[in-house]
């Protein structure tokens, strides 16, 4: 893969995906500061993997794969090398014209719910519920993780009913994602 | 209520996030971190081989320096072949993880077979790393012996001390490794052969595995850090951390350093003629206070860590005082080994010269250099034919190692003229050598006893300089003569 291509399709993946990394980040960190190196962390792993990309899952699959993996082994240490680092991103909230402020303060409070939700579930569940929020399917999920599709269901069952008993809520049983 | 609230949100979020990132920058780090990695690679690669590399140009000076036998080479292919296996083991199975962007499940399944790859190593430990060192050590000591010694219960005698000292080193090393893997590889191989099977199951009935899945990503991480298995299993974090413990200030270093070179010093200056060389005092004056300071700090922090666990953030990268230390105990075991030659040399020359000794050499004749040994301590002539002084009086000797005495003073007195019969007396070896005779350190000598028996014995030679020495002094004493007046050995 020349160059000028591996960055114009990392540039493209990167547009579709961007929101996915910053909210894995945030969803493995506490703080806005640690959130933003992990970020950082995931593309500087992205592109560093982009050559052995060999197509045979899908770019999304990929993109989770190495976002997961880069997360699950992110250490507070890591974040000695990142301060050497001059900052690669710029993250903004740009709120939605089609909404009032009434619901966008509606909606940040519910994120807020949701996040520190997240940050209570163990890792391996993290890693289930941030695929099952962007509407993965279970194949795909299977995919990310290396599984079969009935451990995704099984498994998914029992990290969205942890997330539930955390946010107070009632999970509905007949929530699949088959498609 | 259910959780479509919240995934709603989830995505509503996603669809405010603005991000934008600067590409290039992005790819100079991609490539300065890049490198870091490979600088990264490359050091712990040398590291790990770098003891036995280390070692090889020590044991060629010290082989060249101190003209060891041919058995004491034998250990540099050993070195050679210890630091190719690990380079190649290195290369055939890297340690460090693969690149992100494979299942989870991948991770699993690579760190179980490297797993599986270290258990193998260190069984297998005795075969590729303790049975070449014990080969080519016990060759040494058993080539060492006989040369000192000349007969099998001798040699027998001086190789079995080192043999046991092998053998009960290299047994602590082979069960330590053994505990290892009995203690450590061995659940870790189990456990994640459970992940595995469990992940690669169906049946999803077993729930509690899941929750191993940040384990399973991490396990190469955690392999990369506990690599360094060879030989003792400890991994270099917690070995630096310990250095550290143990030396962590340069005040620290000082009270082991400054003792052992007051020590090195005291040894040197205020020698005693009847201990050995002079370089042997110094090193064994150094080496006590040495082996106090540190071995007492080691035993303290030791004491401490077994009473209490260290909970305290010590740095991962080893200290310049702690590298202070650990050269310190490289130069001082460097300088006992070569003491314990010095002193054997001392001993085997009888130890009545600083200057002259004898180093454990492979025949008497080395490198075009003659020994200036003989079988005999003192000659008396009768015409052509020498009558020589052995330790139970005095015979005439007919014949060396079956070489009549006729003879070898026919080729002295052709080759040497006048002085055939001094050179036969001061340069034994020499004449018999160019006389196109082998000789070793031990002759065999035919005989005639004054009472006409004839025997054939095997004597040692010793050092002529000692036989001069004492005949120097018989004479100075019979004529009362000074000691700074010249030779009458003539």
């Amino acid at each position: 893969m020349q160059e000028e291509d591996a960055k114009s399709l990392f540039i493209d993946w990167l547009e579709r995906h961007k929101a996915s990394v910053i909210q894995v980040a945030r969803a493995y960190t506490r703080g806005s500061e640690e959130s933003q190196d992990l970020a950082q962390e995931i593309l500087l792993q992205a592109w560093h993997s982009l050559p052995r990309f060999q197509g045979q899952a899908s770019p999304a699959t990929w993109f989770y794969r190495v976002a997961l993996h880069t997360a699950m082994n992110w250490r507070r240490n890591d974040q000695r090398r990142r301060t050497c680092q001059q900052p690669l991103l710029e993250v903004q909230t740009i709120p939605s014209e089609s909404i009032d402020s009434s619901q966008h303060a509606e909606q940040r409070e519910t994120l807020e719910q949701l996040y520190k939700a997240i940050h209570q579930l163990p890792k391996s569940d993290v890693a289930l519920v941030l695929l099952y929020l962007d509407e993965l399917s279970y194949r795909e999920m299977a995919g990310v993780l290396g599984i079969s599709e009935s451990n995704v269901g099984v498994r998914l069952g029992r990290a969205k009913k942890a997330l539930a008993e955390l946010l107070n809520v009632e999970v509905a049983e007949a929530q699949h994602h088959e498609s | 209520m259910n959780l479509d609230k919240f995934q709603k949100a989830w995505k509503a979020d996603a669809s405010e996030l603005k991000v934008t990132f600067d590409g290039e920058l992005l790819s100079q780090q991609v490539q300065q971190s890049h490198d870091q990695f490979r600088t990264m690679i490359f050091w712990r690669d040398v590291r790990e081989v770098s003891v036995s590399l280390l070692m090889i140009p020590i044991w060629l000076a010290m082989g060249i320096g101190m003209s060891l036998p041919w058995s004491w080479w034998l250990t540099v292919p050993v070195l050679l072949w210890i630091a190719g296996f690990m380079l190649i083991d290195r290369k055939l199975h890297p340690k460090a993880a693969s690149d992100p962007g494979q299942p989870l499940l991948f991770y699993a399944k690579e760190s179980l077979t490297q797993v599986e790859h270290q258990i193998w190593l260190l069984r297998n430990i005795f075969w590729w790393y303790l049975l070449p060192f014990t080969i080519s050590l016990m060759a040494f000591f058993i080539n060492v012996a006989w040369n000192t010694t000349g007969t099998w219960w001798g040699c027998i005698l001086v190789t079995t001390p080192f043999g046991v000292f092998l053998f009960y080193l290299y047994r602590k090393i082979y069960r330590l490794n053994q505990k290892a893997v009995d203690e450590q590889l061995q659940p870790r191989q189990e456990h994640l052969q459970r992940i595995v099977a469990n992940l690669e199951s169906d049946d999803a009935s077993d729930g509690g595995e899941v929750d191993d899945l940040v384990e399973l990503v991490s396990s190469l991480v955690v392999n990369e850090q506990t690599s360094g298995d060879i030989p003792g299993g400890q991994d270099w974090g917690s070995w630096s951390e310990n250095w550290n413990r143990i030396v962590p200030s340069w005040w620290m270093a000082a009270m082991i350093l400054v003792p052992t070179l007051v020590g090195g010093y005291c040894g040197y200056r205020f020698s005693f003629s009847q201990a050995g060389p002079v370089f042997f005092q110094a090193v064994v004056a150094a080496v006590i206070p040495f082996e106090i300071m540190f071995f007492g700090r080691w035993y303290l922090i030791s004491k401490r860590s077994n009473e209490k666990p260290p909970t305290d953030s010590v740095a991962k990268q080893i200290g310049a005082p702690a590298i202070l230390v650990l050269i310190l105990i490289f130069v001082i075991s460097t300088l006992a080994v070569a003491a314990v030659f010095s002193f054997v040399g001392h001993a085997r020359s009888g130890g009545s010269s600083d200057t002259e000794s004898v180093v454990v050499a492979d025949s008497p004749v080395n490198a075009g250099t003659y020994a200036k040994v003989a079988p005999f301590s003192d000659v008396r002539w009768d015409g052509d034919l020498p009558t020589i002084r052995l330790t139970d009086g005095w015979a005439q000797l007919k014949s060396i190692d079956g070489i009549p005495i006729e003879e070898v003073m026919s080729f002295a007195n052709e080759q040497y003229g006048s002085t055939a019969r001094k050179r036969f007396t001061e340069d034994f070896v020499e004449v018999v050598s160019k006389m196109g005779h082998d000789l070793d350190w031990e002759v065999e000598l035919e005989l005639q006893f004054p009472d006409g028996e004839v025997k054939t014995v095997r004597e040692q030679m010793t050092l002529v300089y000692q036989r001069l020495a004492a005949f120097n002094l018989q004479i100075r004493t019979q004529y009362n003569l000074s000691q700074e007046e010249p030779d009458a050995t003539e």
